[in-house]
């Protein structure tokens, strides 16, 4: 579904991401953890072309991001750390632009947004401008309109910060979902007990180099996610 | 406790000074004295307009023995300036101030921080009424007879005017505030407002001779509507005037009306600072739902950021109903510009030929203040990460933006075009020129501003007015369309004194396509690419 192949990318003279490669494949939660600045937003920004790599290859199902980008972003579906949306727009007229982009016919997108707005209890509030909407419900509203389009692979950005307990139990749900239809899951995150609970597979990157990953056994062994991080970061 | 709270108030207000407001950063000390010189300025400079006013008024009315009415008319001036100017301040600095909640949440009693709060309010309102009233004050004492009374009693009311604008601010802003968590369509009526208002300085503007000559010229039915339909003003007037009893009732009256303003406002005010009721809200249901295509979608969406933003409207879209304007004004006024023309051809024979020319230019010179897509790469701000993650061409998106600055230029300045042409009558295929020209300029600034948005973005902005009012593309649309109208006017007339003004016109349309060809060409290759992954 993913593969990144010695991704390099640098800021000045500062290499933000060093030689990463990885592997996700379809029916995969992958877990990319990692302190502060050590390249997971540089290294999922560049996954969605976003930003440019100075060296490496990015494939989405076969595809170049850099040679097509449109084909791979019309499989893949980002939700950022931050969602910074349309502030002039309601959330509906938000997520039917989105499905205008992606062509999404309009009974599809009618049952996806009841869906997906009943589930995080926002539906009854698409009609309000997006400046209105508090920090936790600009994420559910991107996280919706990430699905609209039933992706096959959803890049995630610390998806759980700003959501309230049972929006993140959804999230869970929903992401599980995803790849038992045969898509794949790759997200940042710093909430280790989610990612040892979540993940099929875990990256941990350090000074933009991936030191270790593989399944989350392989990963840990007997320990817990927590302890084999800090041993790894010390 | 209230010293600490003053001071903290006083120095939120003199930041503006030391602080880039830009960047949040402290300015140089060079930046800092530059600024203040510049204020200092400014207030000298709008304070000498004032004095010619005052001086005329008192010249009139002086002499008259009228001195009251004197008094009433800069204390009416004043005090409008000064609720002009500080209502919008009130509005932010006591309802909406950002440490409301903080203060609040502090063993500080609430009438204390409303205290310190409207000091401030009323240090403003004395900086704006100074600008009328100091001006005002000094002519008198030059102008009158000096007593005692003359020389202190305006003094007095100097400062019971700054009282009496911090109490009208006060509950204007208090309505403010109430509309405003009750108002629909925020963005159309700011619009609408600042046009207004515009449109009332410009008229004011040109007005204003002819306005003082005809007060001056009235002094009585002034005074006598004054006293009757204005009476607190005749009172303040009389007191400027030295009449003891006038003004001992104006202090009590002004006293008493800040005491119960502050009464009231303080026990209001915890509510009031920490109420946070927007307009009702809408609750959404579900309806059939329209798909559109991405050209369409992306189109729909720039159209919304205009439609939703007062500061995008007001300052690129201005021009737009000034050309609505100047259309209907040809038409209704067509008689006195054919007139006009005539005796302008009796004077200078042959101009008429370079009529749709020169119609052309205007036009476009307007069509320069209506930079629509030179900000909107800008705008993108931090929410670009959506256009770049999705599946979208990067120039379908700029094509959006140009469309946009197209299709809202093009029916005002065209209908401005025609009419002009046609109440003149120039040639029809003069007319036709002046109109590919004038929709040749539109496409060129469009390109010209997406040429310029996408190679001096400025994506980190924490409000709109700095991509709309301070950046690069803005400026460089700006003045760079004026220069090219000029460039056009010059060489057309040049060329008017060889070819007939037709060709040369058709000559600088074939220039203009070029210009744009060479933007165009940049714009959706290497605008396309660097837009990506701005």
């Amino acid at each position: 579904m993913l593969k990144i192949d010695h991704l390099t990318k640098v800021y000045g003279d500062k290499k933000a991401v060093d030689d990463l490669s990885l592997h996700i494949r379809p029916g995969e939660i992958y877990g990319f953890i990692g302190h502060n600045g050590a390249g997971k937003t540089t290294t999922l920004k560049a996954v969605v072309g976003i930003l440019q790599p100075d060296a490496g290859e990015i494939t989405v199902n076969g595809h170049s991001v850099k040679a097509q980008p449109l084909a791979c972003k019309q499989k893949i579906a980002y939700i950022p750390d931050n969602p910074d949306l349309y502030e002039f727009m309601t959330g509906i007229q938000y997520l039917n632009f989105i499905a205008d982009i992606f062509g999404v016919s309009a009974q599809e997108r009618q049952a996806r947004i009841h869906k997906y707005a009943d589930s995080f209890e926002i539906e009854k509030d698409l009609a309000e401008p997006i400046s209105a909407y508090s920090h936790g419900m600009k994420q559910k509203l991107a996280v919706i309109s990430a699905l609209i389009h039933d992706p096959k692979l959803v890049i995630m950005d610390e998806p759980f910060v700003g959501l309230d307990p049972k929006a993140a139990h959804i999230l869970k749900g929903i992401m599980r979902e995803i790849c038992d239809n045969g898509g794949a899951i790759f997200f940042s995150t710093h909430v280790l007990e989610v990612a040892e609970k979540l993940c099929d597979k875990v990256a941990i990157i350090k000074g933009g180099k991936l030191i270790k990953s593989g399944t989350m056994d392989e990963v840990k062994g007997d320990e817990s996610l927590e302890s084999v991080f800090l041993e790894l970061e010390a | 406790m209230l010293k600490a709270l003053m001071k903290k108030q006083f120095l939120e207000l003199n930041a503006f000074y030391f602080q880039d407001k830009k960047t949040g950063k402290l300015r140089s000390k060079g930046g800092t004295a530059g600024f203040v010189l510049l204020f200092v300025f400014v207030f000298f400079a709008i304070g000498a307009s004032v004095f010619g006013m005052a001086m005329l008024f008192a010249d009139a009315f002086l002499p008259m023995g009228m001195d009251w009415l004197y008094f009433a008319l800069m204390g009416l001036f004043a005090i409008m300036l000064g609720v002009f100017g500080d209502v919008f301040n009130t509005y932010a600095s006591l309802y909406l101030a950002k440490d409301n909640e903080m203060l609040l949440a502090m063993p500080i009693p609430p009438s204390k921080i409303l205290f310190a709060r409207m000091s401030g309010v009323f240090a403003m309102g004395l900086l704006y009424e100074s600008l009328v009233f100091i001006p005002a004050m000094l002519v008198y004492w030059i102008r009158a007879q000096q007593t005692a009374a003359k020389i202190l009693f305006p003094i007095v009311l100097w400062l019971l005017v700054a009282v009496l604008v911090l109490i009208l601010t006060c509950v204007l802003g208090y309505g403010i505030a109430a509309l405003s968590t009750k108002m629909k369509n925020k963005a159309i009526t700011t619009a609408l407002l600042g046009f207004l208002l515009f449109g009332v300085y410009y008229v004011c503007y040109f007005k204003i001779n002819s306005l003082l000559q005809s007060v001056v010229a009235n002094a009585d039915k002034v005074g006598t509507a004054i006293r009757s339909y204005l009476f607190p003003f005749y009172v303040f007037g009389l007191a400027g005037a030295g009449s003891v009893k006038a003004l001992l009732v104006l202090v009590a009256g002004t006293l008493a009306l800040f005491a119960l303003t502050y009464f009231v406002l303080s026990k209001t005010f915890i509510r009031i600072a920490t109420t946070r009721s927007g307009p009702k809200k809408t609750v959404y249901k579900q309806s059939a739902m329209k798909s559109a295509n991405v050209g369409q979608a992306l189109l729909k969406k720039e159209l919304k950021r205009f439609s939703n933003s007062p500061v995008y409207m007001l300052n690129c879209g201005l021009g737009l109903l000034i050309l609505v304007g100047l259309a209907v004004f040809a038409v209704i006024r067509a008689s006195y510009l054919q007139q006009t023309m005539q005796a302008v051809l009796a004077e200078l024979p042959g101009v008429d030929q370079l009529l749709a020319p020169l119609i052309a230019v205007a036009v476009c010179m307007i069509i320069s203040m209506n930079a629509v897509s030179a900000p909107s790469v800008s705008l993108e701000g931090k929410m670009i990460w959506i256009l770049q993650s999705l599946p979208v061409d990067p120039k379908q998106v700029l094509q959006a933006k140009e469309k946009l600055h197209i299709l809202l230029n093009s029916i005002p300045a065209l209908i401005c075009t025609v009419a002009f042409n046609l109440v003149l009558r120039t040639d029809v295929s003069a007319m036709v020129i002046s109109a590919v020209l004038v929709w040749l300029f539109i496409i060129f600034t469009a390109n010209l501003g997406l040429v310029m948005g996408v190679k001096k973005p400025n994506l980190t902005w924490t409000n709109e007015t700095v991509p709309v009012k301070q950046s690069m593309s803005v400026m460089v649309t700006l003045f760079g369309g004026w220069a090219a109208c000029i460039l056009m006017a010059g060489s057309i007339y040049l060329l008017s004194r060889v070819i007939p003004v037709t060709i040369g016109m058709t000559i600088f349309a074939v220039v203009l396509v070029l210009a744009t060809l060479y933007l165009r060409k940049w714009l959706y290759t290497k605008g396309a690419a660097l837009f990506a992954h701005l």
